[in-house]
């Protein structure tokens, strides 16, 4: 039979605009309606948030330099109704500043505005009217060294243990603290616990296999590889919900090489941005070894919900050149590939900051042509309202 | 929060085949434009995390038969008599459907298996994970569909569509 006609027949059936309208119409009121019931739902404050609002601070009252509950057992929990909080009075100054790890300016070559899309959960269209800024649950020194806060030893104790569990290692055949970190090797890999709540784990492949490989061509396999991997080491990850966190980069043959990721995707969108912002895994493999990097946040105690600007105001002031950044000048014509909302940290700050990320093209007289790619800087614009915020140079970290 | 490029996005990518799927089953466009509507505000409403495209067409395809499954019983349908099928009567200026009036006619799973394989051009594997059926099954509903489609456009008609 021939199905020609059959299909000539349905291809005849389409939508209108509108339909599209009305359709879409429709989702925007249910979408509005969801929203409104998870706030009502929000706004009350469930048991158990309360009974650990009184166990922080029990521990704030006698600890008053950090808040942060090392044991690895016992994660601090968010709550999501911050993002909505009425802003208090006499909220302190932020001090904010960029500090840089090593030599040259962090940049991104792209060939096209895609290159930088990556798992950000976080849209334009959230409704954010605050945002809270949190203490660095540690600060080290241009040396590496730990002023306040991070892990204490036995919290890198029993951080290594569980890890060692999670992945069944053998008992470990060398135990090193590296710079107030500890590392220990076994026959199947490495574990590093670093201070500051990250975690490296090398796997020899050999004595420990692993079924997925990450050799993606294609955005779309990257983000399949990184939740496959994800899927395969959940025992270690421990992850509700993992979703793909993956971006990509240029070698110097101006070849395509993927950033695999993942983070634990929340249901809430608010919470959702959050979990991407405080907690991000990445995978990378060559072939004897996988590489896990799970690079989490240690959080200290909230500083206050603090009002923001919108993101039109932060496009205006990074026009008008009020932003930080380590990167030159953008380039006259302001060509931006993409501006995100990310929690901001290094080591050395003192403060957890929501920062807006603006990726822009670099003012030319400071790049290499290169042809056929763009060489995007990143430039930061903070997210709260400049009267709470108290700008610091831009420090270098000393590399060596 | 769902934005309206999402939104657009959905409708840019699924609102023909759901409207498509629904004119299968229904007795006027308006039907099937409103069926269109609830299914996408179901998306809204409950839609999971996809693994990818096909994961979500499947979801959305599983919700349109069961949507159409309980229109076809709500008071409205059962109370209703169509006394012919003007959907596709000819009218000035506008297409004349061949074949689909008769695919109509199919029972349900046949018309649901022949859009989707001739269509949409799914597989049977497909097509039985959407519907939760054997894939022995799909090919049982293929089989009668095209049966039953030979005997409606029996002689002439169909050496007609056979050249067309």
């Amino acid at each position: 039979m021939n199905w020609k006609n059959y299909k000539k027949d349905v291809d005849y059936i389409q939508y209108s605009q509108t339909n599209q309208q009305a359709w879409i119409i429709a989702m925007q009121q249910e979408e509005m309606q969801r929203c409104d019931d998870k706030q009502r739902k929000r706004g009350r404050i469930p048991v158990y948030v309360f009974v650990l609002s009184i166990v922080f601070l029990i521990i704030a009252i006698t600890n008053p330099m950090y808040v942060v509950d090392s044991s690895p057992l016992n994660m601090k929990m968010i709550d999501s109704a911050v993002f909505h909080q009425p802003i208090q009075d006499n909220l302190p100054l932020i001090r904010v500043g960029l500090t840089s790890g090593g030599m040259g300016f962090p940049s991104f070559i792209l060939a096209n505005h895609h290159d930088v899309d990556n798992g950000n959960p976080w849209l334009e269209e959230f409704s954010i009217e605050s945002l809270p800024v949190y203490k660095n649950g540690i600060q080290v020194g241009p040396r590496n060294e730990v002023l306040q806060g991070g892990h204490s030893d036995q919290a890198l104790q029993e951080l290594i243990e569980m890890y060692e569990k999670r992945l069944s290692f053998s008992d470990h055949i060398n135990e090193v603290a590296i710079d107030s970190n500890l590392e220990r090797s076994y026959k199947e890999g490495i574990i590093f616990i670093h201070r500051n709540g990250s975690i490296n784990i090398q796997i020899y492949k050999d004595k420990y296999p692993i079924k997925q490989t990450l050799h993606a061509t294609t955005r779309e396999e990257a983000q399949q590889y990184s939740l496959a991997l994800a899927q395969e080491l959940n025992n270690v990850l421990d992850l509700e919900n993992p979703a793909p966190n993956v971006s990509v980069h240029y070698n110097i043959d101006n070849e395509a090489c993927w950033n695999y990721g993942v983070y634990d995707k929340q249901i809430d969108s608010f919470d959702d941005m959050y979990a991407y912002s405080m907690k991000q895994i990445q995978f990378s493999a060559n072939d004897n070894d996988v590489y896990i990097s799970i690079n989490s946040y240690l959080v200290g105690e909230k500083m206050g919900d603090y009002p923001i600007i919108s993101l039109k105001d932060a496009r205006q002031r990074f026009i008008e050149g009020k932003y930080l950044s380590l990167c030159p000048s953008p380039a006259s014509e302001m060509d931006i590939a993409k501006i995100e909302l990310i929690y901001y940290r290094t080591d050395m700050s003192a403060y957890i900051v929501p920062m807006y990320l603006i990726y822009a093209a670099i003012d030319p007289a400071y790049v290499i042509d290169n042809e056929g790619f763009q060489t995007f800087g990143t430039y930061y614009v903070p997210v709260i309202d400049s009267q709470y915020i108290e700008f610091e140079d831009v420090s270098y970290h000393k590399f060596n | 929060m769902r934005d309206k490029h999402e939104m657009e996005r959905i409708v840019h990518t699924y609102g023909n085949l759901l409207l498509r799927y629904a004119m299968h089953h229904t007795v006027s466009l308006d039907q099937a434009q409103d069926i269109v509507q609830e299914i996408l505000i179901r998306y809204i409403k409950k839609a999971p995390e996809f693994n990818n495209e096909q994961h979500e067409r499947a979801w959305l395809l599983r919700v349109a038969s069961n949507m159409i499954k309980d229109h076809r019983k709500s008071w409205w349908q059962t109370h209703t008599v169509i006394l012919q099928d003007n959907l596709f009567e000819k009218q000035e200026d506008s297409y004349e459907y061949v074949l689909l009036p008769y695919v109509r006619k199919l029972p349900t799973k046949s018309r649901d298996a022949i859009f989707l394989y001739y269509y949409e051009e799914l597989s049977i594997k497909e097509i039985a994970e959407i519907y939760h059926a054997k894939i022995m099954t799909v090919e049982s509903w293929l089989y009668r569909g095209r049966k039953r489609l030979r005997k409606m456009l029996e002689g002439g008609k169909w050496n007609e569509l056979e050249e067309l």
